[in-house]
């Protein structure tokens, strides 16, 4: 995976276990997107999970887009929503933190609402193996197309290219 | 009527793992046990593989060592290769296991240790994690989570990955440093090193104030091991030779890795899936040492940095037996991590692009010892005429500390455990005692649990008598 820097307008990133079925979902689309793209105000990265150290980040960029997938009864259906920032940063700490959490984290230490939204799919399995089932394989050119419009949306809103 | 008491698991650690302090008629604590609940099968699950694929499986042990485990690996490969890696191939790898250094004290210490230091034993334990100092100290959780990212940012720089890269290989490292990795890395030095010191300033005059603590937890006299440079008394962390220490840090024993077995030897309880290594020469459990930030600035006359040597001569007027100082310990390596880094870069060989060497098996054995932030870290492998393994030995950094951390949870739980009551001050003691090793279980057994806590309290008959739950 390709980094363009970590300084830009907008951050995306994939985050999962690629040795885990489909939990690859946010790190193949992030690599995808970092093929595609020429937005240079575009920071993609590919991650294993979030950790509070992002919020560095977080707080650098107007927008971060996460990707990833989920539990659910329907594979293959996208779900797209804003985070909202709780109040106070969940008080419970583990090896990897949520988009809630990590919005929280931003706030907590640097004093930023974070623009933050999450792009995920449903899952089929987690199971230990790698590559995408076909249902969650399905929604990759589906999520990476409405990335594309947000993102040329933020373009034509003001040129950074 | 005697008691047992069982925190189950202990929070704040890297794993999951159980105490239980056992009472006497009279209430007083006359036994405590650190168990470890996980199970590791590493060291079974890598027989029949070819040996040049150990740096990448074991690398997988865990998510904070990777490096080390990376760095012993490969070392113990290029023993069984019977090759020599090259010069700048060492200094990358010595780079990312500053870096890797740097990572693993930043969380050690300030997610996992500083709200005992900051909010108090005796506060809220909902409160009293990394969350918590956001609130109460939002400068301190910004220089903790900024100093990790720069240990992480290192390690992705040069490895392309922050968690199980698999840039370090048999032989080498996959690739040379770029003028852009070279010249990245030295922007983020500057940073790292103020929060350091900054760090150290806030940390040594609050650890003025628990003078108590510092003279109770885990103080107690026990042998230290760690590496030492081949050619100079100068800390340490990616190869050279062991040495031993005594309580007075004189010291009793000093060997090649290939020697090991000769001076240290595992022993096995029924209560516990962690192993007890001992010295063999004075036996079980009497041989008892420990490994880590402590043991390293004991055994070493130098740090070999300058503003880290500094902080060493202030660090020979504290106590060097307690395990409170581990902590000390940890921030003036983050120092020497630094300054070390910067040395590292400024050597004009450090961009040449010679940075692996090939080879077959040639010996039938391998042992590779690397300082991990833990502590002394050994692999030893074994292979057949194919180069497939057919052994594999692994001494983890927490399992060393075995001995140490139950002496250190006895005496500490002798000092605070009052068997009428359970109050989250006393729970929260014992705890920190482990903390302060800041074991690694998943390292030392490999599996990973969420971490919460449950304590219990158990009369003669087995009779649950008082619990308490968190998390």
């Amino acid at each position: 995976m390709k980094s363009k820097g970590w300084h830009n307008r907008v951050l995306v990133i994939g985050y999962g276990n690629t040795l885990r079925g489909d939990d690859g979902f946010g790190p193949y689309v992030a690599s995808l997107l970092s093929d595609q793209l020429a937005f240079e105000w575009v920071t993609i990265q590919s991650l294993q999970q979030l950790t509070p150290d992002l919020a560095e980040h977080v707080a650098r960029h107007e927008v971060t887009i996460l990707i990833d997938a989920q539990e659910g009864d329907s594979p293959g259906t996208i779900h797209h929503h804003v985070i909202q920032t709780p109040d106070s940063a969940s008080p419970t700490y583990h090896h990897h933190i949520t988009p809630e959490v990590l919005a929280g984290v931003t706030k907590a230490l640097y004093g930023k609402d974070p623009d933050l939204r999450l792009y995920s799919v449903e899952a089929v399995s987690f199971e230990i193996g790698e590559g995408l089932s076909p249902a969650a394989a399905s929604a990759v050119q589906a999520v990476i197309q409405e990335i594309m419009e947000f993102l040329q949306g933020k373009s034509q809103a003001r040129c950074y290219c | 009527m005697t008691e047992r008491i069982v925190i189950d698991p202990v929070t704040r650690i890297e794993g999951h793992s159980k105490i239980t302090i056992q009472l006497d008629n009279t209430g007083s604590v006359s036994d405590a046990r650190f168990h470890v609940t996980q199970y590791r099968g590493f060291e079974r699950f890598c027989v029949g593989r070819p040996f040049y694929e150990m740096p990448a499986l074991m690398g997988r042990i865990c998510g904070i060592c990777t490096i080390s485990h990376m760095l012993a690996s490969a070392q113990a490969c290029e023993a069984i290769m019977s090759v020599r890696v090259m010069g700048t191939a060492q200094m990358l790898r010595k780079i990312v296991n500053y870096a890797s250094l740097l990572q693993s004290h930043a969380l050690a210490f300030f997610h996992l240790a500083s709200p005992d230091f900051l909010l108090g034993m005796e506060s809220d334990p909902s409160q009293r994690n990394l969350f918590g100092i956001m609130a109460s100290n939002p400068e301190v959780a910004r220089d903790g989570v900024r100093l990790r990212g720069i240990g992480q940012g290192i390690i992705q720089i040069l490895a392309n990955k922050k968690v199980h890269p698999d840039w370090i290989v048999t032989g080498g490292v996959a690739s040379p440093m770029t003028e852009e990795q070279h010249a990245a890395i030295l922007e983020m030095l500057p940073e790292a090193e103020e929060i350091i010191l900054r760090t150290l300033g806030w940390f040594k005059r609050t650890l003025d104030d628990y003078h108590e603590e510092v003279s109770i937890f885990g103080n107690f006299p026990s042998k230290f091991l760690a590496l030492v440079n081949e050619h100079e008394d100068v800390l340490e962390l990616y190869r050279g030779r062991l040495r031993l220490v005594d309580d007075h840090l004189h010291q009793i024993a000093d060997f090649s890795r290939d020697d090991y077995q000769d001076y240290i030897a595992e022993a096995v309880e029924p209560w516990s899936y962690l192993k007890f290594p001992y010295y063999k020469t004075e036996g079980f459990p009497e041989g008892i040492y420990r490994v880590g930030p402590l043991a390293r600035l004991n055994v070493i006359g130098s740090t070999g940095t300058p503003m880290a040597d500094q902080e060493l001569a202030e660090f020979r007027n504290r106590n060097h037996l307690s395990t409170m100082n581990y902590h000390l310990a940890r921030l003036i390596e983050c120092l020497n991590a630094v300054e070390s880094i910067r040395q590292l870069c400024d050597d004009p060989e450090i961009l040449n692009t010679r940075v692996r060497a090939h080879a077959s098996a040639n010996m039938e054995m391998g042992v590779g010892v690397t300082e991990a932030p833990r502590g002394t870290l050994i692999h030893h492998y074994e292979v057949d005429e194919n180069g497939l393994m057919t052994g594999a030995n692994l001494v983890v950094s927490t399992t060393h500390n075995n001995l140490a951390m139950n002496r250190g949870v006895l005496q500490t739980a002798r000092r605070y455990v009052d068997g009428n009551k359970l109050t989250e001050g006393m729970l929260n003691r014992v705890e920190a005692v482990i903390r302060a090793f800041d074991p690694c279980l998943s390292c030392s057994t490999h599996a990973y649990q969420q971490l919460s806590l449950h304590f219990e309290m158990r009369g003669p008959d087995g009779e649950l008598l008082d619990e308490v739950k968190r998390g």
